[in-house]
């Protein structure tokens, strides 16, 4: 009798006692990520036609491109466990154990136009289809689908613009035993298909490209000394645009494209030393007006998007360095303190970061500059880097770089991890990307 | 009986056939004795014997001789018969003498028992009255004893409780604390972990902040992932729903069920600085 | 001695007229038998432009370079031969002191014919921006124009002209080729 009471006792206690606060949930805070690129894994598309190998093609130059940006991770083609080319046959199990967030698949099928394109793009860990489109292609311009498909991947998943559908302008000099010729060329964002728009027998420098991706600027040795044209990219005629008696280069379009800062050396005769300083030339009206009044060189001018700034170059503390200035006027303030040398600023599309060239210990080196912290962060490791050149989605930088005794383009992610040499040979020089151009050209 | 009313005519029927198969088990058995005995079967072995007359002659005197021994022995039995009878007679008589001793004896016994018994059961009588004395005398200290011992009982179970509460209470709060430092810890675990696998998204607005509910089971397997309070765009939201999948399956404390209850449900706040 | 002086100076003409140079356009071909003088004399054994110690480097420099051109031009037999290429130091654009001779020398020469017209080419090494060298180079040029209106050349005598690092005469990426780039140039016509 008393063990039975001395039970119910105990159990009414440990009842009172026992019951856990499990119903609450925890909760944690997850303020940190890592900055990485996003696996993918791209499955060559079914070629459904004539051609076996069109699908292939295309889905390598889309795995091209997200490598390149730095913000995805593409699985090597080897390491496909199954090619699924429609949303039936996949099986996301197998793209989990890969650790693959994202697949790409798909398929070209001959039409009498040319091609039918059809993508479709999951997500791996939801097993959901966040996209699917159909296109049609041809055969000649095969890349140029490509890269839409790389630029509707690459929005989708990122949430910013891709920038593959981009253009580059780079000039080339003679090489050895070549023709003694230079060239201003205008290539793909991957640095296939160039054609020339220009050939000079002289030098060409600083091609600049105008807001709407409709004309370049650039400076042209004639006359023993630089003058600036602007020229239409789709029909080729130009016209010169500066012509000052010394130096004329370095052009800058403004963002509404109605107006060139430029470095220019004002010659009052020719035995006038004359001094480099920033200009801002209109080119509806004309009217040059002068920007920077300094005994020191002034160069580099480079227009903030928000058109209220110009960053230039100014040797006035004994090396180059940037430095800034309103365009209502007032100070011109100095950036940057860290390295030898710092030239060549350009801004980033958001205006928050410059790309520049920064000398330290001899190596010249793209690094990006943050304009709200100050922070200098170096983005190469080769030794002589030159001109610097965003991407119009702020992810990528193109340059210019010495390798191998030959001067090639180069690009690198803005958050320094991904490399790319995009040309081999040659002597390549002063890359522009293009801004996103909405038609092609 | 209801059975039987319900079911009158099998039951008639049941009657009326046990009673004929025991009429003809009857006469089954009758016919059966009838034609178990057989006649036996007459064996007439005939012999022919040639006759002797001085053979007859001394077989008649050998049956008159017989005959006489016979009588003979007759008057002897008739004889014996009589001292016999006259014997049994006696011992008859003798054995009933015994017996009335017998009976006087017996009655002189019973009375004896009677009254052994009387004083027998006055003497129980006594001893039960004793006995029930002691007994209630007994009862009464059992009783008290009884009552003290329950008294006894009760403090020390009181006691036993108190301390044991005590106990439980502070193993409890021991357990508890032990729980939720084994939380802190992997909390941190869990954190790092997540942490090291959401690729964070590089465009989002300040303040931008997601949730994401997950279930958890003891293998520290997600296996339910909730998105609810998203500020963020559709890109951030994915991210972060898959930053929980693929740190699945989160470090959780094994074998320590305290602990892991804490940790069931775990609600993620994305709140990139 | 006067005689001799001016034997030399009549002398000159000659052999700048056969040492000439061609448009600005074509500056290997013409400059070939000048510029690659130095260039085949300066051997591994080039001193580094740098800062400090350039002093007794550079005048074994300066007699290389003198020697070199004393023994291609044999149109001339003064031992003063001019100088047609001068160095700087990386970065700078200050006449150096063994190189201000070479520079009196065709001051002297400018002054003592007024018709004559020089162009002053201003150059450097690849390192740094298009741009920037061409300002750079410009200012050598013009501080070799300064030195010579200094010592009584006219203005109109003097032209100047930037090239910047677009007309390297060596190739390599390090000092061996960059000090042999980062020079002004007389180019008579």
């Amino acid at each position: 009798m008393t063990t039975a009471l001395f039970y119910r006792f105990a159990v009414m206690v440990l009842m009172l006692m026992g019951l856990p606060a499990a119903q609450a949930a925890l909760t944690i805070e997850i303020t940190e990520g890592v900055e990485g690129a996003l696996p993918i894994a791209i499955v060559p598309f079914a070629s459904e036609g004539a051609d076996a190998l069109v699908g292939g093609d295309l889905t390598t130059v889309v795995a091209a491109d997200l490598q390149r940006s730095g913000r995805f991770k593409v699985l090597p083609q080897t390491d496909l466990v199954a090619r699924p080319t429609e949303p039936s046959k996949v099986n996301f199990q197998d793209w989990r154990l890969l650790g693959q967030d994202n697949l790409l698949i798909g398929s070209v099928k001959a039409t009498p136009q040319g091609y039918e394109v059809r993508f479709f793009l999951f997500d791996v860990l939801k097993a959901q289809q966040i996209k699917a489109f159909s296109l049609p292609a041809q055969a000649a311009t095969l890349r140029v689908t490509a890269h839409k498909i790389s630029d509707m991947v690459y929005e989708a998943l990122i949430g910013e613009p891709g920038a593959f559908s981009t253009r580059v302008a780079y000039v080339t000099k003679p090489q050895k035993g070549g023709a003694s010729v230079h060239t201003l060329w205008i290539a793909d964002a991957d640095g296939y298909s160039a054609r020339d728009v220009l050939n000079s027998p002289t030098e060409i420098m600083s091609p600049a490209w105008s807001p709407d991706g409709a004309k370049l600027a650039y400076a042209r040795f004639e006359n023993d000394h630089f003058v600036l044209y602007v020229q239409d990219v789709a029909t080729g005629t130009r016209e010169i645009v500066a012509n000052a008696l010394g130096h004329n280069g370095a052009p800058a379009w403004s963002p509404d494209g109605s107006k060139l800062a430029l470095a220019m050396q004002h010659k009052r005769h020719p035995g006038d030393p004359g001094n480099f300083d920033i200009y801002i030339l209109d080119l509806r009206s004309k009217a040059l007006t002068r920007f920077t009044e300094h005994w020191a060189v002034e160069t580099h001018p480079a227009w903030s998007p928000d058109g209220n700034y110009l960053v230039f170059t100014s040797d006035r503390s004994g090396r180059p360095q940037i430095y800034r200035k309103a365009l209502t006027g007032g100070k011109e303030e100095r950036l940057t303190f860290e390295g030898a040398e710092n030239d060549r600023a350009s801004f980033s599309p958001n205006g928050k970061m410059l790309a520049m060239i920064h000398a330290n210990s001899g190596e010249y080196r793209v690094a990006v500059f943050d304009l709200e912290t100050g922070q200098l962060r170096v983005l190469t490791d080769s030794s002589l880097d030159e001109s610097p050149s965003f991407a119009p989605n702020g992810s990528m930088i193109i340059y210019a770089t010495t390798f191998k005794n030959a001067k090639i383009l180069a690009a690198v992610s803005v958050d320094g991890r991904v490399k790319q040499r995009l040309s081999q040979e040659g002597r390549v020089l002063d890359p522009a990307w293009s801004p996103l151009l909405r038609t092609s050209q | 009986m209801s059975n039987v009313k319900e079911n009158v005519i099998p039951f008639t029927l049941s009657v009326l056939m046990h009673i004929a198969i025991g009429v003809l088990f009857v006469i089954s058995l009758e016919f059966g004795q009838k034609t178990l005995s057989p006649s036996q079967p007459e064996v007439n072995v005939i012999e022919a014997v040639t006759v002797d007359e001085s053979k007859i002659q001394y077989e008649m005197d050998k049956l008159k001789k017989a005959e006489q021994r016979k009588k003979d022995e007759e008057d002897r039995r008739q004889r014996d018969l009589e001292s016999d009878a006259q014997r049994a007679k006696r011992l008859r008589e003798t054995e009933e003498q015994h017996i009335a001793e017998l009976k006087k004896k017996k009655k002189v016994e019973t009375e004896l028992a009677a009254k052994e018994q009387e004083h027998i059961k006055k003497l129980k009588k006594d001893s039960e009255e004793l006995a029930q004395k002691n007994k209630q005398e007994q009862q009464k200290v059992d009783k008290l004893e009884t009552k003290r011992k329950m008294e006894e009982e009760q403090a020390a179970d009181r006691a036993r409780q108190d301390a044991l509460k005590k106990k439980q209470d502070s193993e409890r709060a021991a357990k508890d604390k032990e729980a939720r430092k084994v939380v802190g810890e992997f909390k941190s675990q869990i954190t790092a972990k997540v942490e090291s696998v959401w690729i964070r998204p590089t465009n989002f607005a300040p303040g931008t902040e997601c949730t994401v509910s997950v279930k958890l089971i003891p293998t520290g397997d997600v296996v339910d992932s909730k998105l609810s309070h998203c500020s963020g765009d559709e890109v951030f939201s994915r991210s972060v729903e898959a930053a929980v999948q693929k740190a699945s399956p989160l470090p959780v404390p094994k074998d320590d069920p305290d602990a892991f209850n804490l940790m069931r449900e775990i609600n993620f706040v994305f709140k990139p600085q | 001695m006067r005689a001799l002086k001016t034997i030399a100076l009549l002398a000159l003409p000659v052999v700048l007229l056969f040492g000439c140079q061609s448009t600005p356009e074509q500056p290997a071909a013409g400059k070939a038998p000048e510029l690659a003088k130095p260039k085949t004399e300066a051997p591994a054994t080039a001193k580094p432009d740098t800062g400090a110690g350039a002093g007794a480097a550079t005048a074994i420099d300066a007699s290389k370079g003198a020697k070199a051109d004393a023994g291609a031009t044999d149109k001339s037999a003064a031992p003063g031969a001019l100088k047609n290429t001068i160095y700087f130091d990386f970065d700078r654009f200050d006449i150096k002191p063994e190189f201000r001779e070479a520079v009196l020398a065709h001051a002297a020469f400018l002054t003592k014919n007024p018709n004559a017209t020089v162009k002053i080419e201003g150059h450097c090494d690849e390192r740094g921006t298009r741009e920037y060298n061409i300002a750079l180079g410009d200012r050598r040029a013009t501080a070799v124009r300064q030195l010579l209106k200094l010592q009584g050349v006219a203005d109109k005598q003097i032209a100047t002209i930037s090239f910047g690092e677009e007309r390297p005469v060596a190739l390599g990426h390090d000092e061996d080729s960059w000090w042999q780039n980062r020079r002004a140039v007389f180019a008579y016509r």
